[in-house]
C-alpha cells in the first residue's frame, strides 16, 4: 500500500486476444468450402486417386490429407475419372497446400483435360519455382496458373478437368504431406478481396486453422505416463517434433521423456533447478556431440504447460519451446547445436514417458520418475518442428483515445467508450441464499465506438488489397463477420496510469460471452470470468451417454452389448447405471453389435441387481473414492467443465490449502446421471468447507479453506485508510442449526430425502435460539452425496454454526486506489470508531473480502467483506527458543496461556481445536 | 529409541512460547514413553519394580538382599498401593536350617493382623539355594477370597522342563483388603538370596 497516484492520469486498455490462422499459407480462399482432400477423395474424384505410373511412389490417406512419397524421378499423383466441378465450370488456377518433408530437385503440377490428349511429364518452369525455393519442413501453398503452363496454355482455360495431376518430379527423396487441393477460376493471390483475414472463419477450413502450433500435424505416437517407446518407434536419424503437456509441480524433478542411453540419447525432464532437453552424445558432459537446452524451470512451475521439442538432425540442434494455451504465445526456452556427430539423436535403447525406459539413460541428468503429471505426449516422427515464428494471435487493444493512452502498445485503436465491471463475489459456506453456490461471476462490459477502419493491424495482406478498407464497413461490422467464433476469446482490462508500461498495469481477465451491436451506439462486449464455463447449460458430469442395451439382460448377466456408442463414450473401467441399478465393469471392448462390457459387480453401491430390457440407456457414472477436494474440483473444472488447467492454481492454493487445512476432508461418491458441474461444485464447497473463485487480477482460479486467519492481516483504520465504511446485518444468512445428512444409502434414490441417509449430524447453538437472544431457530439442512464420515460432517457443521449462529455482518468500505493491493479472498482487520464493544472500547474485527471492484477507475476501490472474526486465528508454532509473550506480539504466534486461556495481559491465548 | 525429555515448568508457564522445542517434546515423549526411554515415566500397566518412577532412575524393587540385610527369619514387604497387582521374584534363597518351609503371610488391613502362613516351598539342604516367584492379584480388592500363585524350585544343574504353579487362596470370614505380604521360614532364618517386589496396574481398586 505504498503506491503513489497523485497527479497521474488513469488510463485504461481493453485487449482482445484473437486467435488467427497460423499457417504460413495464410492466404486462402475465404470461406469457399470444398477444396479439402477429404472432399476431393470422396466426391470429386470418387473414381480413384492413385499414383500415376509412379516408379516407387506411394500415396496414403491419413485423416484429411494425402501423404505422397516417391523416391524415383517422374513420380506423380493423379486424380482421374471425375470432373471436380460441374460441366462448364471454368478453372484456371490450381491451389495446393501441403508440407515438404524433404527437399527434392523439382516440384510442380500438371493437368489434363479430357480434350487435351496425353500428358507430358515435363513440369512447367514457372510451376517448379513455386516450391523449389522452400526448405524441408516448410509448409506451402502453391498456385499454378495453367494458362501460363507451357504444355497446356491454350487448352486449359475453360476446360472440364478430367485428370488433375500433381506432378512431383521428385528426382529422389520426394516426400510431401498434401493438405488440400482446389481449383479456382481466379488467382486467390490476385483476388484481393478473397484473401484470408487469418481468422478461424476465414481460414480455408478447420484444418487450416492452427489453433495450436502442432494442431495441423498428425501424431505418430500419442503416449501417457509409463508408456514405453521401442527403439524402432521413432526414426532416430530423422528430425523429430514432439508436443508434451505437463502439470508441472512447484519443484519438478525427473524424467518426462527419455530415449537411448549414455552413448547416444535424448532426454527431456527436470534436473536440479533446470528444465533440460538434450540429444546426441549421452555422456556427461557429452562434448561436442551433444546438443542441450538447460534453463531454470522457475517460470513454468505450478501450472499446466505444453512443451514443444524439436530435433533437427542436419543442424545437429535441439530447440525447446513453451506454449501457453490461453495467452496463445510460444516462448523459445532455448536452442543448442552439437558440432560433431549427431547422425542419430539417440541410440538403440528404448525409452519411456515419465520414467526411465529401456536399460539406460543419458548421464548427468535426474533419472528418477517425473513427480508431476504427464497429461499427454505426442510425437511426430521424422518431422521437423513447425515454424514457431508464426504468431497465432492478434492482440487487439482499445483505448479511450486520450493523450495518456497513446504509446501504451504498438497499436491501440482509440474506440473505447467505457468499461464497467461487476466483481466476483464469494459465497462463504453458501450462506447467501440469493447467490449461487459458487457466488457471483466477475464480469466486464466494454462499450466501443464503431469507426470506419483501414484494417491496419487486422488484415495481414493489407498491402495487397486493391480497395480502400476504410470505405468498406466499420471496424466492428467487419470484425464480427470475420470472427463469428468470437465467444470465449480472452478479454483483458488493463488499468494503470499515464506513463506506466502495459505490463506493469493491473490486469483483469475475462472471456467473451456477449457481443451486442454494432448499432448507432457502437458495440458492447461482455466478458465473464472463466467459471461461467460451468454453467448448467454448458457443463455436466457425467454427460448423457448415448449407449443403449442391445438386448435384454438378466439380473445376473456379467457381459452385455451396448449399441449406439463407441469405446470413448465410456471409461476403460468404471461404473454404469441402467435404470435404478449401478454396476461396475472391468473392461469394455468393440463387439459385433457395438461395444461389450465385462461386469464385475451387479447391484453395486446399495442398488439392486435387476433384469433390464433392450434399448434401455446405459449411462456412464463418475466415481470419486476418498478423494481430496482439490482433486475433485480439478477434475470437474478441467475434464467436465472445459476450463483450461493452466487457469487453476493447482500447485498454489489448491495444494497448499488442502495440505494445511483440508487433508482430512476426503470425499466419495458416484454420480450416476448428468448433474451440472456448477451444482456439484456448490455442494462440494458447502460440505467440504472451502470455496473457489476466479481471481481476475491473477487470472487464475484459487481455492481457500473456510478457516481462520493464519497470519496477521493488514489493519485498516478510519484515519489513514478508509474513505467510506458501513456495515449491515445479514439476518437471512443466520444459521443456528445444521442438520448434516450423510452416508447415502443409494445414489439412485432422491438425494433430498432424509430416509436415504444413514446418519445425521446435528450441530446447534441452542443458546442463540433462546428468547434472550434471537428467539428463533434457523436451520440449514445439508444432504450430502459426498460425505460418509461423521467427523467431516461434524467439522463442517461446526464451522457453519460457529460463523452464522449470530447474525452475520457484511461491511462495505472504500479505499483509495493506492491501497488496492487488497483483493478477493484476502483477510483484513478494521478498526473504526463505529466498531466498538458494549463498553465503547475499540473493537478490531477480522473480515474476509468477498468482492472488490475499482468503482472509480484509478481513484477508489470498493470492497465487500464479511465478518469472519469467529473463525479465529490460526497460530503458528514458533521457532525454537522464541521469546516470551509481550503485549502487542504478533497474534498469529502461539503462546501458553493460564488456566483460563489468557495471556498475562488478558489476551486470549492459542487454543488447540 | 526415541529420547524422552521432560518438559520443564518454565516452558509451559503463562506467556511461554509454544515453540518447536515444546512441540517436538509433545510429539516425541509419548513415543519415548512407549519405548521405555530413559527418564520416561514408567508404564504402570507393565510389570515394573514397585519403587520405580522413571525409567533408569535406579529403582530395582529389591526388598530383601541378604548381603545387605543379613539373615532374617521373616521379611515384611512394603505396603501395597491401591490399583496394582504384585509379584515377587525369589533368587538364591536358602535357609540356615535344612528342610525349612518357606512361607507367606498376608496382612489383613481391617483385621489388622497377618493371616496364618502358607507354605510356598520347602527348602532342601541348607546349603542349597532356591528360586521362584509368587503373584498376588488384586490384593487391594476388598473380598473374602484372595488368590495367589507361586512356583519355586531348588537351583541345581541346568535343565529345561515344565513347572507346576501352585495356586493358593486366603479365605476370610469377612471381606478385607491385604495391606502387605510377609515371607518367612518356619525355623531358622533366610541366610542368602534376594527378593524383588514388582507391580502392575489394575483398574479395579484405584
Amino acid at each position: 500500500m505504498t503506491e503513489t497516484t497523485i497527479g497521474r492520469a488513469p488510463v485504461q486498455i481493453v485487449e482482445i486476444n484473437q486467435p488467427i490462422c497460423g499457417h504460413v499459407w495464410g492466404v486462402g480462399k475465404c470461406r469457399a468450402g470444398g477444396g479439402n482432400l477429404d472432399d476431393i477423395f470422396t466426391t470429386d474424384f470418387s473414381g480413384g486417386v492413385g499414383v500415376w505410373a509412379g516408379t516407387t511412389a506411394t500415396l496414403t490417406q491419413a485423416g484429411d490429407r494425402a501423404i505422397f512419397a516417391a523416391t524415383g524421378s517422374g513420380s506423380y499423383l493423379s486424380c482421374s475419372a471425375q470432373s471436380p466441378g460441374s460441366d462448364g465450370d471454368s478453372f484456371r488456377y490450381v491451389i495446393a497446400r501441403g508440407k515438404l518433408n524433404a527437399t527434392a530437385s523439382e516440384w510442380g503440377c500438371a493437368f489434363q483435360s479430357d480434350s487435351m490428349g496425353s500428358l507430358s511429364t515435363a513440369i512447367d518452369a514457372e510451376n517448379k519455382t513455386a516450391l523449389s525455393a522452400l526448405a524441408a519442413g516448410a509448409e506451402f501453398m502453391a498456385v499454378w496458373d495453367m494458362s501460363d503452363s507451357g504444355d497446356y496454355a491454350t487448352d486449359w482455360v475453360g476446360q472440364e478437368i478430367e485428370i488433375l495431376r500433381l506432378d512431383f518430379d521428385a528426382g529422389s527423396g520426394c516426400d510431401i504431406d498434401l493438405y488440400s487441393v482446389e481449383l479456382a477460376a481466379e488467382n486467390p493471390l490476385d483476388k484481393n478481396d478473397t484473401k484470408c483475414f487469418n481468422t478461424r472463419a476465414t481460414c480455408q477450413d478447420v484444418n487450416n486453422f492452427r489453433f495450436r502450433p502442432q494442431s495441423h500435424l498428425i501424431a505418430d505416437l500419442t503416449l501417457v505416463a509409463s508408456d514405453t517407446i521401442a527403439s524402432g518407434d521413432l526414426d532416430r536419424t530423422e528430425d523429430l517434433f514432439a508436443a508434451i503437456t505437463l502439470d508441472v509441480p512447484l519443484v519438478p524433478s525427473g524424467v518426462v521423456w527419455e530415449q537411448g542411453d549414455d552413448t547416444d540419447g535424448a532426454y527431456f525432464g527436470f534436473d536440479g533447478t533446470d528444465i533440460v532437453f538434450r540429444a546426441g552424445d549421452g555422456a556427461d558432459p557429452g562434448g561436442t556431440g551433444k546438443a542441450e537446452v538447460r534453463e531454470a524451470f522457475a517460470p513454468y512451475v505450478g501450472s499446466r504447460w505444453t512443451f514443444l521439442l524439436g530435433i533437427d538432425v542436419s543442424a545437429r540442434s535441439v530447440t525447446l519451446w513453451a506454449w501457453d494455451d490461453v495467452a496463445r504465445t510460444i516462448t523459445e526456452i532455448g536452442t543448442d547445436a552439437a558440432t560433431t556427430g549427431f547422425t542419430s539423436w539417440a541410440g538403440t535403447d528404448g525409452g519411456a514417458i515419465g520414467e526411465e525406459g529401456g536399460s539406460g539413460i543419458v548421464d548427468g541428468v535426474d533419472a528418477t520418475d517425473f513427480n508431476g503429471t504427464v497429461v499427454s505426449a505426442n510425437f511426430y516422427d521424422a518431422t521437423a518442428a513447425p515454424d514457431m515464428s508464426v504468431s497465432l494471435r492478434i492482440l487487439l487493444r482499445f483505448s479511450h483515445g486520450t493523450v495518456e493512452d497513446r504509446g501504451l502498445a504498438p497499436y491501440v485503436i482509440p474506440a473505447l467508450k467505457s468499461v464497467s465491471t461487476v466483481p466476483t463475489r464469494i459465497n462463504l459456506s453458501t450462506a447467501d441464499r440469493n447467490a449461487t453456490g459458487l457466488g457471483n461471476r466477475a464480469s466486464v462490459t466494454a462499450q466501443f465506438d464503431d469507426p470506419n477502419h483501414d484494417d491496419l493491424f487486422v488484415d495481414p495482406y493489407i498491402d495487397g488489397r486493391t480497395y480502400d478498407a476504410k470505405s468498406r464497413g466499420t471496424f466492428w461490422t467487419k470484425w464480427a463477420i470475420r470472427n463469428p467464433y468470437r465467444y470465449n476469446m480472452t478479454m483483458k482490462v488493463y488499468e494503470g496510469y499515464a506513463g506506466e508500461a502495459l505490463s506493469a498495469m493491473r490486469q483483469r481477465t475475462y472471456f467473451i460471452t456477449d457481443f451486442m451491436g454494432p448499432n448507432q451506439n457502437g458495440v458492447n462486449i461482455k466478458g465473464i470470468d472463466v467459471l461461467s464455463k460451468i454453467e448448467e447449460r454448458k457443463a455436466q458430469a457425467p454427460e448423457a451417454s448415448p449407449g443403449t442395451l442391445y438386448a435384454d439382460i438378466t439380473d445376473s448377466a456379467t457381459t452385455f452389448e451396448v449399441s449406439g456408442a463407441v469405446l470413448t463414450d465410456y471409461e476403460a473401467a468404471g461404473t454404469l447405471r441402467i435404470d435404478d441399478e449401478l454396476m461396475t465393469y472391468s473392461s469394455v471392448a468393440n463387439s459385433a453389435n457395438g461395444i461389450e462390457f465385462t461386469i464385475t459387480e451387479r447391484g453395486s453401491d446399495g442398488t439392486t441387481a435387476a433384469a433390464h430390457s433392450a434399448a434401455e440407456t446405459v449411462q456412464r457414472c463418475v466415481r470419486y473414492t476418498n478423494a481430496t477436494v482439490n482433486t475433485i474440483v480439478e477434475d470437474l473444472l478441467v475434464n467436465w467443465g472445459g476450463v483450461p488447467a493452466s487457469l487453476l492454481d493447482i500447485y498454489g492454493t489448491f495444494a497448499s490449502e488442502v495440505t494445511s487445512y483440508l487433508s482430512g476432508v476426503t470425499l466419495s461418491t458416484v454420480i450416476n446421471e448428468p448433474v451440472s458441474v456448477a451444482t456439484l461444485l456448490s455442494e462440494l464447497q458447502e460440505q467440504g468447507s472451502f470455496y473457489i473463485w476466479w481471481d481476475e487480477r491473477d487470472a487464475i482460479i484459487k481455492l481457500r479453506a473456510v478457516r481462520g486467519i493464519s497470519e496477521q492481516p493488514p489493519i485498516l483504520n478510519a484515519d489513514e485508510d478508509l474513505i467510506e465504511f458501513s456495515v449491515k446485518d445479514l439476518p437471512r444468512s443466520r444459521i443456528s442449526q445444521v442438520w448434516f445428512h450423510h452416508g447415502l444409502r443409494t445414489p439412485v434414490s432422491s438425494l433430498k430425502e432424509q430416509i436415504n441417509y444413514r446418519y445425521v449430524q446435528i450441530q446447534a447453538d441452542l443458546a442463540s435460539e433462546g428468547d434472550d437472544q434471537h428467539g428463533e431457530k434457523s436451520v440449514r439442512k445439508i444432504f450430502s452425496r459426498w460425505v460418509n464420515s461423521t467427523a467431516i460432517a461434524l467439522s463442517t457443521a461446526s464451522k457453519i454454526v460457529t460463523r452464522y449462529a449470530d447474525v452475520p455482518r457484511e461491511a462495505i468500505f472504500v479505499l483509495d486506489a493506492k491501497d488496492r493491493n487488497l483483493w478477493v479472498g484476502d483477510a483484513i482487520q478494521i478498526t473504526h470508531p463505529r466498531e466498538i464493544d458494549e463498553f465503547g472500547a475499540p473493537l478490531t474485527r477480522t473480515w474476509t473480502i468477498i468482492s472488490a471492484e475499482e468503482h472509480e477507475h484509478g481513484h477508489a476501490v470498493r470492497y465487500t467483506a464479511q465478518d469472519t472474526t469467529l473463525y479465529g486465528t490460526i497460530v503458528k508454532i514458533q521457532a525454537a527458543s522464541a521469546a516470551d509473550y509481550t503485549p502487542g506480539a504478533d497474534p498469529t504466534l502461539a503462546f501458553i496461556g493460564d488456566e483460563n486461556g489468557k495471556l498475562s495481559d488478558g489476551t486470549d491465548c492459542a487454543r488447540i481445536a | 529409541m526415541t529420547a524422552y525429555t521432560a518438559i520443564e515448568d518454565t516452558r509451559i508457564d503463562t506467556d511461554s512460547p509454544l515453540d518447536t522445542i515444546l512441540a517436538a517434546r509433545w510429539r516425541d515423549n509419548p513415543i519415548g514413553m512407549a519405548e521405555g526411554a530413559d527418564g520416561a515415566p514408567v508404564i504402570a500397566a507393565g510389570w515394573h519394580p514397585y519403587d520405580m518412577v522413571d525409567v533408569g532412575d535406579g529403582a530395582d524393587g529389591v526388598v530383601y538382599d541378604n548381603a545387605v540385610d543379613g539373615n532374617q527369619a521373616s521379611v515384611a514387604m512394603p505396603d501395597f498401593e491401591d490399583g496394582f497387582n504384585y509379584r515377587f521374584l525369589f533368587d538364591g534363597l536358602s535357609a540356615t536350617v535344612g528342610s525349612a518351609q518357606f512361607r507367606i503371610q498376608l496382612y489383613k488391613e481391617t483385621g489388622a493382623a497377618y493371616s496364618s502362613a502358607y507354605t510356598l516351598h520347602t527348602f532342601g539342604l541348607n546349603s542349597a539355594t532356591h528360586a521362584g516367584r509368587c503373584e498376588l492379584l488384586l490384593p487391594r480388592y476388598s473380598t473374602r477370597f484372595h488368590w495367589g500363585r507361586s512356583e519355586m524350585e531348588q537351583n541345581t544343574t541346568e535343565s529345561i522342563g515344565s513347572t507346576t504353579p501352585n495356586d493358593f487362596r486366603l479365605r476370610l470370614a469377612s471381606a478385607d483388603t491385604i495391606l502387605r505380604a510377609q515371607f518367612l521360614v518356619h525355623s531358622g532364618s533366610i541366610d542368602a538370596g534376594t527378593i524383588i517386589m514388582q507391580r502392575q496396574r489394575e483398574y479395579l481398586t484405584g
